[in-house]
């Protein structure tokens, strides 16, 4: 599904070069779901960006369902994005001057879709998170939960390939913390993968697979099972 | 410290600190050109005519009347006319100053068979003895015509070799002798040679946009039955213009029926008549100032207010490091005066360039340093002001927005 | 994707307010302006024979002594009487044309009507030909009249009108001066703009009223035009002043082939140079030059240096605008960047963004362009009421000019696309990844 080999990223100012990722490589089957843990300046913001096809890397190789990524022009990074990656952000994302019908929208008037097709994605998307009644609504009249919720919708009304969730939960008490994961945690079970940066340990080791980040490399790898046995 | 962290901020902000440094100086340049052109040509339309304009009335007379006798009409007109109580005199003459219809011809110190001649082209009055009373000319050397040296035109005719006395101003002296009292020289011109009994400190042209609008004569030589007549009205006084019309224009009709007034004019009337190009390119130059200020300032205000949103967070911080609110509001006047300084090392040689350019292609007068350093300085200190509002909502903003993670 | 980017930049705008409105009202005032000073120029440098089927030419000729100038109207852009009856009647098949301007206390039969002043134009027959005037009754006076001479008098409808009312105007008398001329023709009222075929004075203003020239040494004519001389000579009656090398007449000549056009040449340079020999023509040069009409448009510089100036700063003024609205549209971008890494991470690629931001500011240009040509509007009344106090400048310089319905929109939203290029392509070229995180 995702496969990336030996990926490196420098950083290079008029002072210093910074190595944001170094030699990284991480194989993520299809149907998983990976957290991405690690303390600030590791370079879990850099992966994510660099998987989500939002910043070019300097060397290495990346193949994501089978496209592979080096060499494609910005034209279709963008088509990739928009058809194989859905996006959750910790500051949610959505376009404050769009109704929450309008945002859900979005990804899928980038794809072409005919207003029709839309219509029906953006209400089957809404359905799925429970907010169909509230599409008329402006993001800035929802709750936090709610919007983290549209933006839910919007990631999966193109019905992406992967989710690439960005502490998702990071701006949310814990009630609605735990509605959204187990709205993340049922989209895995329906088959869609899913890779969450996250430094919430408790959320780490709801996935099945947690990686830790740690200056620019894998430093620790593990299996669910695998990390509850080193902490008993 | 300030000046080092507008730089840092600047450098940052390179495309719109760059942009607000060109548009300044595009500002100083464009204004100084405007401020000096308006100055100019309100010079040009303040041009003194020598004559007493707020007393005079001109009026073109047309005759349609059979067997039109022009001396006997004209000269009963003047004595009826100064018979009114609003009227103190009256002339025949073939022109006034800056109506923009007469005559001129070329003049000469030296008769035109001669070698070495100096030649102006002049305006040539052709006026009556009350001339000189009734426009208020001023002499500076000589005397006015006298009534027996008066030439009448039937007379003369053929005579190619007559001497008249004429009268010229300081300006023509001064282009045909090289000085200003001439009387008893002769002048050469249109046939006739002219004995200079007179000179006058100033009589305009009819046409003041000439380039020696000051080049005039008169010679005493009114005769004559075309049914085109001119003369000028002097009024006893400069109040209640309109009554002293309706009195003059009724008298005009009562005298000799048979004929139109073709036009009747104040001076400021036949002003803005002649200067009416002027006047538009002023009123075109003067609305280009006024937006070009309104633009730019407002413009800079929207611009400053971005800049204080974008930097917020950083402003934020430094409060929090202990800037206190005054060390962010000299942070902010320090840049806008650093901004304008770049502009005007830019904006002023781009003035005078641009003056250069502008003379290279129309007839602008040559700008003087002062226009530009004075417009700069002007900018300065407005947009001093101008920044001062945002810079007091900067400075306000709380510390605590550092700390904030979004 | 237009009407959705359309439908953003209308909500971007209502979000900004006043920032959009200051980027309106600067592009607004920038075309506005631009606008106005072009259409005056547009109005000046019109060629009103453009339509014509045979192109006429301005005679000049050159006969002065070099370094005689006459005056500062620059050298012979018209003809002696002389010469312009020599030519006019030459035995050449041109169609030939020599004319001046005068003014008359005109007055109709009817002892109720008081007398009006009309300017007249003083032409022979060849005029209504070689501008195309159309008749609406009657015709132009016979030959018989332009050799003989004869009070026929031609009027424009306008005139006919005013004169006459609702009655016939033909074969009505009217006096000129008192002399009584007889109506054989009315034509449609001609104002060609600028008058093209007299630019001495009041150019915008053409004649309703038309007499023939044959008239002019009996009834000796005055003229309302220019006089200029570069010869000395006394004047002293109407016989000097047809004889005199005074230079008070408009002369022009069409010809329908080239034969014609040969004819008349080498007719001309027979005459220049016996009245070379002759003694009267003391150029050390004589010669004729036939302009066409743009040429004759340059030459008297009816293009005023003034409406020239003003479109170069205008379009400065533009430039400056143009500049203010790329720093506004920068900030307003910029603070929109989150919204617009979002769009890019759900997919809108970099010409999607580009398009968005430049529909907005063709949006916000389009609006400027109205605003400024309502704006236009307003100067060109006010330009008007200062310029028709002068006698140089009547009605129509102040007109709109056709052209300015195209310039106007495409200057505008050219200005506001060029404003915005920058803007667009700088905020399409940002990182998505950058503004992602920053909420």
């Amino acid at each position: 599904m995702l496969k990336m080999n030996d990926i490196s990223k420098v950083y290079r100012t008029d002072m210093v070069e910074t190595n944001a990722l170094r030699h990284f490589s991480l194989d993520v089957e299809e149907g998983e779901f990976v957290t991405i843990t690690g303390p600030s300046g590791s370079g879990k913001t850099t992966f994510l960006n660099i998987a989500g096809l939002l910043e070019p890397f300097s060397s290495g190789a990346y193949e994501l369902n089978g496209i592979n990524i080096a060499g494609l022009n910005d034209n279709q990074l963008a088509k990739v994005r928009n058809e194989q990656i859905g996006f959750i952000f910790q500051g949610f994302n959505l376009i404050p001057d769009l109704n929450i019908y309008e945002n859900v929208e979005l990804p899928l008037r980038y794809r072409g879709f005919k207003s029709s097709e839309r219509k029906r994605r953006v209400e089957e998307a809404l359905e799925m998170v429970g907010l169909a009644a509230r599409a008329k609504h402006l993001p800035a009249q929802l709750s936090g939960g709610q919007q983290q919720r549209v933006a839910i919708a919007r990631a999966m009304a193109g019905k992406p390939a992967f989710l690439l969730a960005d502490e998702p939960t990071g701006n949310l008490d814990s009630i609605m913390a735990r509605q959204v994961m187990d709205m993340l945690e049922n989209i895995n079970e329906q088959g869609t993968t899913i890779i969450m940066v996250t430094h919430d340990p408790d959320l780490a080791r709801r996935a099945q697979r947690n990686i830790q980040i740690v200056d620019g490399q894998v430093s620790d790898h593990r299996t669910y099972a695998a990390l509850d046995m080193a902490e008993v | 410290m300030q000046i080092k962290n507008v730089f840092n901020t600047a450098r940052r902000n390179t495309s719109s600190t760059l942009l607000l440094i060109i548009q300044a100086a595009l500002t100083i340049a464009i204004l100084a050109n405007l401020v000096s052109m308006i100055n100019n040509r309100l010079d040009e339309m303040d041009r003194p005519s020598g004559i007493d304009e707020s007393v005079l009335l001109k009026i073109n007379l047309y005759h349609f009347g059979q067997d039109f006798r022009g001396d006997e009409v004209l000269n009963n007109d003047i004595e009826v006319l100064k018979q009114l109580p609003q009227v103190e005199s009256v002339t025949r003459t073939n022109q006034v100053p800056f109506d923009g219809s007469g005559s001129s011809g070329t003049f000469s110190n030296k008769p035109f068979e001669e070698e070495g001649g100096l030649r102006s082209q002049t305006a040539f009055y052709r006026v009556d003895e009350n001339f000189a009373e009734t426009m208020g000319l001023k002499f500076v050397a000589g005397r006015d015509i006298l009534i027996e040296e008066k030439t009448d035109l039937i007379e003369a005719q053929g005579d190619y070799e007559l001497h008249e006395a004429v009268v010229i101003t300081s300006q023509l002296a001064q282009a045909l002798f090289g000085r200003v009292d001439v009387v008893g020289e002769n002048v050469y011109g249109m046939g006739f040679t002219g004995r200079v009994v007179g000179v006058v400190e100033r009589l305009e042209t009819p046409w003041p946009k000439w380039m020696d609008a000051s080049r005039s004569l008169y010679w005493s030589r009114t005769a004559n039955n075309a049914p085109f007549q001119r003369i000028a009205v002097r009024l006893t006084d400069s109040a209640n213009v309109e009554e002293a019309i309706q009195a003059i224009e009724k008298t005009i009709y009562e005298t000799y029926p048979d004929r139109v007034i073709q036009r009747l004019e104040t001076y400021p009337q036949i002003r803005a008549r002649h200067f009416s190009i002027d006047s538009a390119l002023i009123f075109s130059l003067t609305l280009v100032l006024g937006m070009l200020i309104a633009v730019v300032s407002l413009g800079s205000i929207g611009m400053a207010t971005f800049n204080v949103e974008r930097r917020t967070k950083a402003i934020g911080t430094r409060r929090a490091i202990g800037a206190t609110k005054s060390d962010i509001v000299i942070e902010f006047l320090t840049e806008s005066g650093m901004i304008l300084l770049a502009a005007m090392v830019i904006g002023i040689p781009l003035a005078m360039l641009l003056n250069w350019q502008l003379m290279a292609m129309f007839s602008v007068e040559q700008l003087s340093w002062g226009y530009p350093v004075a417009v700069g300085i002007a900018l300065l200190v407005l947009s001093l002001i101008g920044i001062l509002y945002p810079a007091f909502k900067a400075s306000s903003i709380a510390p605590s927005i550092a700390t904030r993670t979004a | 994707m237009f009407f959705y980017y359309l439908d953003l930049a209308v909500r971007s705008i209502k979000r900004t307010p006043f920032v959009s409105g200051l980027m309106v009202l600067a592009l607004a005032a920038g075309v506005g302006l631009t606008i106005t000073m072009l259409s005056v120029y547009l109005q000046l440098s019109n060629n009103p024979a453009a339509g014509l089927k045979v192109q006429p030419y301005a005679v000049q000729l050159q006969t002065q002594p070099e370094g005689r100038e006459t005056g500062y109207w620059g050298a012979f852009r018209q003809v002696t009487y002389r010469d312009a009856y020599a030519l006019t009647h030459s035995d050449t098949d041109a169609t030939k044309l020599m004319m001046f301007k005068s003014s008359f206390a005109v007055k109709t039969e009817n002892p109720t009507t008081k007398p009006v002043m009309e300017t007249v134009r003083i032409t022979n027959g060849s005029f209504f030909k070689m501008w195309e005037m159309e008749f609406i009754a009657g015709s132009v006076w016979s030959d018989q009249v332009d050799k003989e001479g004869g009070f026929d008098l031609v009027i424009a409808e306008s005139l006919a009108t005013q004169l006459f009312g609702n009655k016939d105007a033909m074969n009505q008398i009217i006096n000129l001066d008192g002399k009584p001329y007889r109506v054989v023709g009315i034509v449609k009222d001609y104002h060609p703009m600028p008058k093209l075929y007299d630019l001495n004075n009041d150019i915008f203003v053409g004649e309703r009223m038309f007499i023939p020239i044959s008239l002019t040494p009996t009834e000796k004519f005055g003229t309302s035009g220019n006089n200029n001389s570069w010869k000395g000579e006394p004047i002293n009656t109407y016989e000097d002043r047809l004889a005199s090398e005074i230079l008070w007449l408009q002369q022009w000549v069409s010809f329908d082939n080239a034969q014609q056009k040969e004819q008349f040449t080498q007719w001309v340079e027979n005459y220049i140079a016996e009245q070379k020999l002759l003694g009267r023509f003391q150029s050390d040069d004589p010669k004729m030059f036939l302009r066409t009409p743009e040429e004759w448009l340059t030459i008297n510089d009816v293009v005023d240096e003034e409406s020239t100036l003003m479109v170069a700063i205008s379009a400065l003024f533009l430039v400056i605008c143009i500049i203010n609205t790329i720093g506004l549209l920068l900030g307003k971008f910029f603070k929109g960047a989150p919204a617009v890494g979002t769009r890019r991470a759900l997919g809108a690629s970099q010409a999607q963004i580009f398009s968005q931001h430049i529909v907005e500011v063709a949006l916000i240009g389009a609006v400027g362009a109205m605003l400024g040509l309502v704006f236009a509007f307003s100067i060109l009344n006010v330009l008007d009421a200062i310029l028709n106090t002068g006698s140089q400048l009547g009605y129509g310089l102040t007109e709109i000019h056709w052209t300015i319905w195209f310039y106007a929109p495409a200057i505008s939203i050219a200005a506001a696309v060029i404003a915005g290029i920058i803007p667009a392509w700088r905020i399409c070229r940002m990182p998505p990844s950058l503004y992602l995180k920053i909420q």
